[in-house]
């Protein structure tokens, strides 16, 4: 026989399925099975309690528990038992008059529970419930209402085989769902599992080697959590608590998603070479923060759990440097169509600080479009060097005369007065007489000269 | 009968020159470095300047190798060359197709969109920019040691990269050695920019090239001219000096 706990929670905020979730994942201490459907069963939690109640003894124990520590958490919640998860949320929603808010009366004859021998016609507390209850779509409980039909005992009062001709099989469903004579599933839900592992010091201590051990073991045992449910970290935390002072935390961020143990190891000794530690270390908590699913692919059948192919020794080489180096000094290039050569260009950060894997390096764009006509330099001075005599015939830059033989320009590059600051320069590629060549400017309409990049 | 001995002498000279080369280590599969990798088969990578690649054995750079640019300073064209060069490789290449082009660069005045231009997809480009000398090293020992990358554009002397300071200098032997051997396992290739101060110091790279600014000829001016000196190449003829003239104006696109 099926015994089903439905938890009604009534100060749930607007949309909010991750309360619900987070609701969800607690009752996994009462059930194994636990479901949530926001569309099917709104603002509620179901537990399937079929064979947990000996557990706590009794039912009304059961239910007793799972209010009072959810009360103490802040929850509002009606609770009701039954043997269809359609009548436990019918009974929840509707049957228990006030919301709980005080001590649950002990042994109180409150509890709205329907023993499965009820017959669908005896009264049973379902019969006095509105016909709401049943989730009925909304022009039924309408037409339902016109014709003077409230509750659920009027509705089954009404002979069965005319029902469906004059208000469509719908009806019949939803009411025979909450009776048990169609089954209506559980939405189960499982909690996202947790990549976690602990280590704790039986003596506390600074020893650099003591400490890598334990994090290779640590690293080896979330790696196998990982292959065994598939999945690939993308950012790792790593905690360490010392004997004084805050914990340190130390988090990797990947460009590619990954279970590899040595890869992950290798990431964390990179970080861990730089770490200074305050104080003897107590415990060391690492944890895969974030986690896709892995890419299907093919693994050595002997040796090594590594990656094949060549293709996956650039992941490597991006995590290694990003890891040491920071994430903002290993990047990508983005080409922006604009006129200014200082913003014609951006960095984007290979390994994004959020957790989104980037898999290709960048997206294929038509390359031409963005792409200036005329030469850029290689060089490009972060501030463009003012030239005090100018560039007619020579120039002197870093102490040194050169003299011009050769340009080519102007490239007029003006924007948009939208943007702030106008700019307005005249370009000129410039090729001294010693065969170098330079970028400069002059500032619109007559300013002064500038030295920009170099043609190294 | 004469043109059979000249035969047999340019015979003779061949094999003498493969001998050198095996004595080097260089070009041809070794037992000790474990077989050989697959990049050792690849054909040796062009230098984009045909009249370049023609005085060097193998007509290009040889892969897993470092090559190093000795420039004149600001302007002279030599980072141009090196581009060009590792666009190629990052190109074509056949088994090794789609390598990335790692560029270290510690000055942060590299500007893309030249690199873009010389014909490097932004796709394949990743830019590092190191904060300091020790981690400058190790990420130009690792970028040389992945075999994903198809070459390494480093700077490895002027870390404060601005005219009027003098070079630091610190790529010592041993580092150099070590770059060496990285790249070798890697099978990419390490393009070197170097000061001109360091032109006679020991080296450890297969060409040492000297690039030389020229004055364009010609009305417009349109194509750019360099004089690059082969100061020393293994397996090579000596010092050789070519002139090489490149398009500026026009973008090399990649095919496709």
């Amino acid at each position: 026989m099926k015994r089903l706990l439905c938890l009604w929670v009534n100060n749930l905020p607007e949309n909010s399925i991750d309360a619900l979730k987070a609701i969800a994942a607690w009752c996994k201490h009462f059930s194994p099975l636990v479901g949530i459907d926001p569309a099917l069963f709104p603002q509620s939690v179901l537990l399937d309690i079929t064979n947990v109640v000996h557990l706590f003894g009794s039912e009304e124990r059961l239910l007793e528990k799972v209010a009072d520590e959810l009360r103490i958490q802040g929850w509002q919640l009606r609770l009701a038992a039954a043997s269809t998860p359609g009548a436990a949320w019918a009974l929840a929603k509707h049957g228990v008059k006030e919301v709980v808010r005080g001590r649950w009366p002990v042994g109180s004859t409150q509890y709205p529970v329907t023993s499965n021998k009820t017959s669908p016609l005896s009264p049973s507390p379902l019969s006095s419930l509105p016909i709401t209850a049943l989730r009925l779509p909304e022009p039924i409980v309408v037409l339902l209402h016109s014709l003077g039909v409230g509750r659920i005992d009027q509705l089954e009062a009404l002979p069965r085989r005319e029902l469906t001709s004059r208000f469509g099989p719908e009806l019949l469903d939803c009411l025979d769902r909450v009776t048990g004579k169609l089954p209506e599933p559980l939405p189960a839900w499982n909690p996202p599992p947790r990549f976690q592992a602990r280590w704790s010091a039986e003596f506390p201590t600074t020893r650099r080697e003591t400490i890598e051990a334990a994090l290779e073991y640590l690293v080896r045992r979330l790696a196998a959590m990982l292959t065994q449910a598939d999945r690939g970290a993308m950012r790792l935390e790593c905690l360490l608590t010392c004997l004084e002072g805050e914990p340190l935390q130390v988090v990797v961020g990947l460009f590619r998603p990954t279970a590899w143990a040595n890869h992950l190891v290798q990431l964390l000794q990179v970080r861990f070479e730089s770490l200074q530690l305050p104080a003897p270390v107590e415990s060391i908590c690492l944890e895969a923060v974030a986690t896709v699913p892995l890419e299907l692919r093919q693994r050595e059948l002997f040796g090594e759990e590594q990656p094949r192919g060549e293709v996956h020794h650039l992941p490597g080489l991006i995590d290694r440097l990003s890891t040491r180096l920071g994430h903002t000094s290993v990047m990508r290039v983005r080409l922006i169509p604009d006129a200014q050569p200082e913003l014609a260009c951006h960095y984007v950060p290979l390994v994004e600080r959020g957790m989104r894997p980037v898999i290709k390096l960048a997206s294929k764009s038509p390359l031409g479009a963005h792409l200036p006509h005329i030469p850029r330099p290689l060089r490009l001075l972060h501030q463009p060097v003012r030239l005090p005599n100018g560039i007619e015939g020579s120039f002197s830059y870093a102490g040194q005369q050169h003299r011009v033989a050769r340009h080519w320009g102007p490239e007029r590059i003006e924007t948009g007065w939208w943007r702030g600051r106008t700019v307005a320069r005249d370009y000129y590629r410039i090729e001294t007489t010693a065969g170098r060549r330079y970028w400069v400017f002059r500032r619109l309409p007559t300013g002064p000269c500038f030295l920009h990049g170099m043609f190294d | 009968m004469i043109v059979s001995n000249l035969d047999g002498q340019y015979r003779r000279i061949e094999s003498l020159r493969e001998q050198i080369a095996t004595w080097e280590g260089g070009g041809l599969p070794r037992a000790d470095v474990g077989g050989s990798p697959s990049w050792r088969k690849v054909s040796a990578l062009s230098t984009g300047c045909p009249a370049l690649d023609r005085v060097l054995p193998e007509n290009g750079f040889r892969r897993g190798t470092l090559i190093e640019w000795i420039g004149r300073g600001e302007g002279d064209g030599a980072t141009t060359l090196a581009f060009r060069a590792a666009a190629g490789g990052a190109a074509a290449g056949g088994a090794r197709d789609g390598g990335a082009v790692v560029v270290l660069d510690r000055s942060g005045e590299f500007y893309p969109p030249a690199a873009i231009r010389l014909g490097i997809e932004p796709a394949r480009l990743v830019v590092v920019h190191p904060a300091n000398k020790p981690d400058y090293g190790w990420a130009l020992d690792q970028a040389l040691r992945c075999p994903a990358v198809a070459a390494v554009i480093a700077w490895p002397d002027s870390p404060e990269n601005r005219p009027g300071k003098k070079s630091l200098g610190w790529l010592d032997s041993h580092t150099f050695r070590r770059l060496q051997l990285a790249v070798e396992r890697g099978g990419g290739v390490g393009m070197l920019i170097r000061p001109y101060a360091v032109r006679s110091e020991p080296s450890w790279a297969d060409v040492r090239l000297l690039v030389e600014p020229l004055p364009s000829v010609g009305p417009y001016g349109r194509s750019r001219r360099m004089c690059v000196v082969v100061l020393r190449c293994r397996g090579g003829r000596g010092e050789q000096t070519v002139e090489v003239e490149i398009d500026d104006e026009t973008p090399a696109l990649p095919v496709g």
